[in-house]
């Protein structure tokens, strides 16, 4: 069994990779740290600087783990939808989720002037962003829920998904013409995504939210294998496709809909990774696929967060753009490559 | 001989169709019952309702009224995986579009039986060679599903599933694309299936004289009935003359042929 040794071996190689990349994504930034306190302070003992053990515990581990779990979460959701769909383009976005995220924090950030005082001051602190990010996206998904319900195929949902962007997209254009400059300004701050920031408390939210969305995915790893062979040999496989389908829109809705929530829209991971991962391990078997998955996209995220910190400079890029820089070319290379995408 | 005449699946005053639709059922009253170890084929005008038919009896479909019943219970009662256990499905439609290897195919005839994850087992992988062997499909194992010819797929799909191991395989037009050596070869390959494994094997093709030479029985879906008889009853019963509602063929008992009136 070649081929199992070929997987094992790049599986080891992943996951030193990313343990290297989490290691130096916290010992990068704006204060250079050596790598030497920075594993000293992971494993509890002191650092030798008190504001080095500051940095790393309140701000960059934080930071990294976020980066950690956005990455594994976009992009397991990528995997799902992509299989679902029988798109290769879709991603964990397809189903409007992002745009319904903007759209509760365009409302908040952008509407929140036309309410009553405490009203809007209470909206505008960071947890009124975050739960309206939330809600957004859980509406769009009641929404594409609802009328899944209606639809027997599954292509259409897709179709839903992109009319309900569009349609919330549009609504946020309306709100931004009809906003100030500094709040307009809040809002795209808001839409470049963000890893840092968080605190603890929102650290064990997002964490609980993601691992559900994992633990999820994972259970349809069996159906997804079955939904390659399309929609007829996988009922007679005995997948209840309704149910699958139901289940792996809701892990993509917590995922996709959290991450958001706390990181800000950031593109492209869940399109591309899952390609990498494909390319890579050139297998369908999604049991293979999802670790690989998981593991590319907390690499590749830790990566780009490292891309968007200049070492020992304050210059930080925006995370959505890093990630677009470096997903679109990917994609367009792994397209030059193989001639066909699969799914 | 008493288990090899077996039912395994019998049908009902059963009418198939779209009963949501004001057009209704497209064929009632059909009285099917196929049995152990028989190679069964389903012949029909192009239209007449032949994959309706098979879409019903596997539950891909709703009936419109009537009952099947799959071995002695109602196929509506089935959870999806005991139904997966005891019926398997081969269509004509390609794939879309994937990775898989041939091996990997015929692995996910496994699924009803493997766990939540679907880890196989040293029993399932002596399943999956054997259903390989069987179908002669285990030397391009390794091959992606887009490398190989039509009539290696139609191998390796029977092999998926012979690898679901289940009484009753049912077929859609196996033999639609392939040229005649090889609707041979897969029709000896069925009967040969249906007789060593005692399975119920049904297809619907429109290769009438082959299936008429290599079927133990026959069902003739026509506009008017739904008729179950052996091969050799057909001829003697003359019903084929039923079969086409263009009255310039006619079947010719003697030469075992269709012919054409005025041609």
């Amino acid at each position: 069994m070649l081929k199992q040794k070929r997987n094992s071996l790049l599986f080891i190689l992943l996951i030193t990779f990313t343990a290297l990349l989490f290691v130096a994504s916290i010992a990068f930034g704006s204060v250079s740290i050596p790598i030497k306190e920075v594993i000293n302070s992971l494993f509890g003992a002191t650092a030798s600087r008190e504001t080095w053990e500051y940095i790393i515990i309140n701000y960059r581990l934080p930071k990294a783990i976020t980066a950690v779990l956005a990455g594994m979460g976009l992009s397991i959701s990528g995997l799902m939808m992509q299989t679902l769909f029988r798109n290769p383009l879709a991603g964990p976005y397809v189903l409007g989720l992002s745009s319904g995220s903007s759209l509760g924090v365009a409302i908040v950030l952008l509407a929140a002037g036309l309410l009553p005082g405490f009203l809007g001051v209470m909206l505008l602190s960071s947890y009124g962003v975050i739960i309206a990010s939330c809600l957004g996206s859980f509406a769009v998904l009641l929404g594409v829920l609802a009328i899944s319900k209606q639809l027997r195929d599954t292509m259409s949902i897709l179709i839903v998904g992109l009319m309900f962007a569009s349609f919330t997209g549009a609504i946020v254009s309306v709100l931004s013409y009809f906003s100030t400059a500094e709040q307009l300004q809040k809002f795209t701050f808001w839409s470049l995504g963000n890893l840092g920031n968080l605190s603890w408390t929102s650290i064990i939210v997002l964490s609980i939210l993601v691992v559900i969305g994992i633990v999820l995915s994972l259970s349809e790893v069996k159906s997804l294998d079955a939904l390659l062979l399309g929609e007829n040999y996988a009922r007679s496989l005995g997948v209840n496709i309704k149910k699958s389908r139901n289940v792996i829109i809701l892990a993509t809705s917590i995922l996709a809909g959290s991450i958001t929530a706390f990181a800000g829209p950031i593109a492209f991971i869940g399109l591309a990774v899952p390609h990498i991962a494909k390319l890579v391990f050139q297998t369908s078997s999604h049991l293979i696929l999802f670790w690989a998955t998981l593991l590319f996209g907390a690499m590749i995220m830790l990566f780009c967060d490292m891309l968007s910190q200049f070492p020992s400079s304050d210059l930080t890029l925006p995370i959505n753009a890093v990630t677009s820089i470096i997903g679109a070319p990917v994609v367009i290379w792994l397209l030059l490559r193989k001639r066909t995408l699969n799914y | 001989m008493m288990q090899k005449t077996k039912s395994i699946l019998t049908t009902q005053n059963l009418a198939i169709g779209y009963s949501q639709k004001k057009i209704g059922a497209i064929a009632r009253g059909i009285n099917i019952n196929l049995k152990k170890g028989h190679l069964i084929s389903l012949i029909g005008e192009n239209g007449i309702g032949k994959s309706t038919l098979l879409r019903t009896i596997s539950g891909l479909q709703k009936a419109v009224s009537g009952n099947i019943l799959l071995d002695g219970k109602k196929l509506d009662d089935y959870k999806p995986v005991d139904l997966a256990k005891n019926l398997s499905l081969v269509f004509t439609e390609k794939l879309p579009p994937g990775n898989l290897t041939v091996w990997e195919l015929v692995a996910t005839g496994r699924q009803p039986y493997t766990n939540w994850i679907g880890k196989l087992s040293s029993a399932d992988r002596k399943i999956i060679s054997e259903a390989m062997e069987m179908t002669q499909t285990a030397v391009f194992s390794e091959k992606r599903h887009y490398e190989i010819s039509d009539g290696q797929m139609q191998k390796v799909m029977i092999a998926r599933a012979l690898a679901q191991d289940t009484p009753l395989i049912i077929l859609d037009e196996p033999t639609t694309h392939l040229d005649i050596v090889h609707k041979i070869s897969l029709l000896q390959l069925l009967k040969k299936l249906a007789h060593e494994s005692n399975k119920c094997i049904l297809f619907s093709t429109h290769d009438i004289e082959l299936a008429l030479e290599i079927s133990d029985e026959m069902i003739l879906m026509s506009a008017h009935s739904v008729v179950q008889q052996k091969p050799t009853e057909i001829i003697s019963e003359k019903l084929f003359d039923d079969l086409f509602t263009n009255k310039q063929i006619s079947f010719d008992s003697e030469k075992v042929k269709f012919v054409f009136k005025n041609f």
